[in-house]
């Protein structure tokens, strides 16, 4: 899997998400699924450098939740980690009448 | 035909939209829905049913594109019932996005930033971390046994 390290108005990210990266070349711009990104959030969408990282999914349900996270390491360094976590069930509140008399 | 002791389903309802105030210091900014936001706690805070309003103790810090207060819940859906159970859930996810949090995190706490920031309640789940990437908080169906505020 390669993830690529852009930067987005200065600041680095890293877009696993994206499975279908074209990458031009380093430090111009790239196009994701014929789709060229290049001047989104108010930044100019550079590819400073592709990193064969290694891609981790970590899932997890119990009666309250259910949770899967996709972890990116290179080597033992964790660089990036999302996580989409469902809340099952909510807080009841019991709504009781008193007794008259 | 006998008479049933009960507490009205609609009443359950009317409560959460607001309609009943048995207090006298009861102080509305005006008839639309208030506003709600979603704020994570460290897993070192210990928010919980004596939660008042939002603080900043304990919530993560404003960094890694964490802002402080957190973000804004949507509420395009009403409060609905059910049976007799009174429900309300937001309408969407709760997303976090270019986000490294500055510690792990095991609560979320939904507060009324219409009305002073006070509590509406807090919600834990396992302890988390995230690191340059998205946290989505996807809520509970909204029907009378998963929502995530159920008045039975």
């Amino acid at each position: 899997m390669t993830l690529i390290n852009v930067v987005i108005g200065g600041e680095t990210k890293y877009l696993p998400e994206v499975r279908q990266v074209e990458v031009l070349s380093e430090g111009q711009l790239y196009t994701v699924n014929n789709y060229q990104v290049p001047y989104n959030e108010g930044g100019k969408l550079v590819v400073m450098k592709a990193e064969e990282l290694t891609e981790k999914l970590v899932s997890y349900e119990d009666d309250n939740e259910i949770w899967t996270a996709i972890e990116y390491w290179e080597d033992n360094e964790l660089r990036h980690r999302s996580l989409h976590m469902q809340l099952k069930k909510g807080l009841p509140i019991a709504g009781r009448q008193g007794n008259i008399g | 035909m006998a008479n049933t002791q009960a507490l009205a389903t609609s009443f359950k309802t009317e409560l959460l939209n607001g309609i009943h105030a048995f207090g006298t210091s009861v102080v509305r900014g005006g008839t639309g829905a208030d506003s709600f936001k979603a704020a994570l706690y460290l897993t070192t805070a210990t928010l919980g049913a004596a939660t008042t309003a939002y603080s900043s103790t304990n919530e993560l810090s404003a960094t890694g594109g964490y802002t402080a207060g957190g973000n804004t819940v949507t509420n395009a859906t009403a409060p609905s019932n059910s049976g007799t159970t009174a429900f309300w859930t937001p309408s969407a996810q709760i997303q976090w996005t270019g986000f490294t949090s500055s510690g792990s995190f095991d609560a979320v706490l939904i507060y009324n930033s219409t009305q002073s920031n006070k509590a509406v309640g807090v919600w834990t789940f396992g302890a988390q971390s995230i690191t340059a990437g998205t946290f989505n908080l996807t809520m509970p169906t909204n029907d009378a046994t998963h929502a995530l505020i159920q008045l039975a």
